[in-house]
């Protein structure tokens, strides 16, 4: 490899893409300058719609540059000069490497890092989030459109391409991911972008290292097989993606002494504090299960993640099998009514039979941390964590924090003895994997307002919540009634 | 392939759909020649010369360049050849300038003295942009950029739709000379132009090979026959397959005859033909070389 003539068409198509970099680079100048906080709180609605217009500019100007830059030297093209030049496939690729490197991710690296730096983010985390989020880029845009580029004769041609490969992503997708709505998302979601990246890896080599229009055909196979491949990893079952988050367990230990048990009788309230739950359907009729969870330590939250339900008849024929809602146990007392929704023809004819339940749990034990303490309409860096504010508005008060790099993925408020707020985005990826496209994550809650009285001497307690362990606990109950465990 | 074979294709196939542009091609470049392959249009002569710049692979066969499969062509053979078409896209948003010296680092052999004096017979105006040139300027630019590194074998296909005249007429005579050491393979329909320099013709017709040889013994083979008779000439109804194209006028009978002796020629006319008063016998120009194995193919008469 002649590492000479890689920058020689490097420079090649600096000269000839040089407007469209720079004005890529001025959109995110701009952009930037549109989206700098000058306080951790949400953007006004102006702002964020131009924000957003802007970055679909970028978007559309990123993906120019990008194909106009490998079909420079289209790799499927009959006609194009370059193919009987002695041109090696390997400087070619590590040229446009360079090209994109330097005229996208560069500009986007060092805008990010002014960008942490005015809002007054440490170099050290900036430099971290920036490569980080760059990484992410890469990994799902720059790389992936460059496979096309190189298996594409022109913009038209990779936009179709493109768009067939997107609509039939897209309509896999419509089936729902086993670990969606769950902080497990994250791992299917990782080994479906490794799945990416190696395809789109396979597909560049493959169109650099052998040219033809058979090989072109080839890539374009592999590449959209890949694609189906990353939307239906995303389907994988649920039960391994909870061994590999087992494994990667804080604390293994920590939830050892935890049991479960059906209080029978009991009538417990349900409780989601961490992910939001849908109103039942018309059609079903919800049940309650009373659970008790014992031997979990203070400063705890158990969330189950997943609950299995069957219904066993008399008879030994399943006559219900499906899914209860995910719940929260406060660690104070252990309580909480599992709902479990029930089409109402099924409820209807075995509402009085006496019934087996089986009941399967898949729970995360999280570890709160009191973060800080903040007074009403104050802002602080909270070294660690990150730059936090409150603010006092009609009707609402509005708390914000940014940071450069991810903040925790649960946080939570408490004002004053009002019942603790969350603002949580189950993922329980080990932070090192947490990645994001955005260098800054922010979070942002909005509480009632309280009486000027009680505003005054008030204070907020910023609460993290953290995964320590998971764990799997099956219950059976040898007789129930459904109609007793119906509201 | 012996070592004086620089091009060879064997029995090479290329399908577009159900298109057979060529089937089972055979060719022999002979190192040092300067090969003329000439056919009508849609004869498969551009494919033949994309199968062996590997633009296209073969549907099945073989072809060889400078001893490399055509499929692989490394940079190091790449870097012998020089390969101008007609239909090569160039950078259009490159100057012409820009694009000789973007081209030039990446042939190690190549020659800037030859180079400026390449530039200025060709005479492109350095600052205009690729897309702005005229077909024939491109062209020119095509060929300036093949020549400086000295190729070892300089393929063209119609290089000179558009050039004019004394750009052609510099280019053959005047710049393919300063190469030195150099096999010309082209594809042309500007006859003409490469008569004089072509030493090997290879004449392609419907995706195949229908002819093979050195020029000189094509135009020693080939030869336009006219013969007066004593009697009003009418064409035979057998005549010996090897004339083609015989015309009757008068008490003239003319025809070509592809497979020309001058031995016992008279003789064998009168036999033939009857008595005989004049022998006229013409060797031909490339051009109706061309146009007589052009129609005898078309009409299944091929010798």
């Amino acid at each position: 490899m002649n590492h000479g003539l890689s920058w020689h068409i490097f420079r090649k198509d600096w000269r000839l893409m040089w407007p469209l970099a720079v004005a890529t680079a001025l959109l995110q100048l701009v952009i930037t300058a549109v989206i700098r906080h000058s306080e951790p709180f949400p953007l006004p609605e102006a702002k964020s719609v131009i924000a957003s217009l802007l970055t679909l500019g970028l978007a559309i100007s990123m993906t120019l540059l990008i194909l106009l830059t490998i079909q420079q030297e289209a790799i499927p093209s009959i006609n194009q000069d370059w193919l009987t030049r002695p041109v090696k496939r390997r400087d070619l690729l590590l040229g446009k490497v360079l090209t994109l490197a330097l005229l996208i991710h560069g500009p986007i690296v060092v805008v990010d890092i002014l960008h942490g730096l005015a809002e007054g983010f440490a170099l050290g985390s900036v430099i971290h989030s920036t490569l980080v989020s760059n990484f992410e880029i890469a990994l799902c845009y720059s790389l992936p459109v460059m496979a096309v580029a190189s298996m594409t004769r022109s913009v038209v041609e990779a936009i179709i391409f493109g768009l067939v490969i997107l609509v039939v992503g897209v309509s896999v997708g419509f089936v729902a991911s086993s670990t969606e709505g769950t902080g497990l998302k994250w791992i299917w979601r990782s080994v479906a972008h490794g799945e990416l990246l190696l395809v789109t890896l396979a597909a560049l080599w493959w169109q650099y290292t052998r040219r033809s229009r058979d090989g072109t055909q080839q890539a374009r196979a592999l590449f959209a097989v890949g694609v189906l491949a990353f939307t239906l990893i995303q389907l994988l079952p649920w039960e391994p993606a909870f061994f590999i988050q087992r494994s990667l367990a804080l604390d293994p230990q920590a939830s050892r002494q935890i049991d479960v048990e059906v209080v029978q009788g009991a009538s417990y309230r349900t409780r989601q504090l961490l992910a939001a739950v849908d109103a039942p359907d018309p059609g079903n009729v919800r049940i309650v299960l009373p659970l008790r969870f014992s031997a979990f330590s203070a400063g705890t939250l158990l969330h189950g993640d997943r609950t299995t339900v069957r219904l066993v008849g008399g008879d030994g024929v399943v006559v219900f099998s499906g899914l209860g809602h995910v719940f929260d146990v406060p660690s104070d007392d252990g309580t909480v009514g599992q709902a479990v929704d029930i089409p109402a023809d099924v409820y209807k004819k075995i509402s009085e039979q006496p019934l087996r339940l089986e009941l399967g749990y898949y729970a995360t034990l999280l570890r709160r941390q009191l973060i800080t303490r903040m007074a009403l309409n104050e802002t602080r860096r909270i070294p660690g964590f990150g730059w936090c504010a409150t603010r006092n508005k009609i009707g609402v008060i509005d708390i914000g924090c940014r940071t450069a790099g991810a903040l925790p993925f649960c946080i939570s408020v408490t004002a004053g003895t009002a019942p603790e707020a969350f603002q949580c985005e189950l993922n329980y990826e080990p932070v090192p994997l947490r990645f994001s496209v955005d260098p800054i994550d922010h979070w942002e809650i909005k509480i009632p307002t309280l009486p000027r009285a009680e505003l005054a001497p008030i204070e907020f307690a910023f609460r993290v919540y953290e995964p320590v362990d998971h764990f799997f606990r099956d219950v059976v109950v040898p007789q129930i009634r459904l109609r007793d465990l119906s509201p | 392939m012996t070592t004086d074979t620089i091009v060879r294709a064997q029995d090479v196939w290329r399908q577009f759909g159900r298109h057979e542009a060529l089937r089972g091609l055979n060719l022999e470049v002979p190192r040092g020649s300067a090969y003329a392959l000439i056919g009508a249009n849609g004869a498969g002569k551009t494919t033949t010369i994309k199968v062996l710049m590997n633009l296209i692979g073969p549907t099945r066969g073989t072809a060889t360049v400078m001893g490399a499969d055509s499929r692989q062509l490394p940079p190091e053979i790449l870097a012998q050849i020089g390969y101008v078409s007609e239909s090569q896209v160039l950078p259009g948003r490159l100057s012409v300038g820009e694009y000789i010296e973007y081209v030039r680092p990446f042939y190690p052999s190549w020659d800037r003295e030859l180079e400026a004096a390449i530039r200025s017979r060709m005479q492109l105006p350095p600052e205009r942009k690729i897309s702005q040139l005229s077909h024939g300027m491109r062209l020119s630019l095509g060929l300036t950029c093949a020549l400086p590194y000295r190729p070892k074998l300089l393929v063209l296909d119609e290089p000179f739709s558009g050039l004019d005249p004394l750009v052609r007429e510099e280019f053959m005579e005047g710049l393919l000379p300063l190469i030195g050491d150099l096999t010309l393979f082209i594809a042309s329909q500007e006859l003409d132009e490469i008569e004089n320099v072509a030493t090997h013709v290879g004449f392609l017709h419907a995706g195949r090979m229908l002819l093979e040889e050195p020029l000189d013994h094509l135009t020693d083979r080939l030869r336009e026959v006219r013969v007066t008779l004593e009697q009003p000439a009418v064409v035979p109804d057998h005549m010996p397959r090897e004339w083609v194209q015989p015309r009757a006028f008068g008490n003239v009978l003319s025809f070509v005859d592809t497979r020309f002796s001058e031995e016992n020629l008279g003789e064998r006319l009168r036999l033939l033909l009857g008595p005989v008063r004049a022998i006229d016998t013409q060797s031909m120009p490339l051009n109706s070389v061309f146009k007589t194995l052009a129609r005898a193919a078309r009409d299944g008469a091929m010798p």
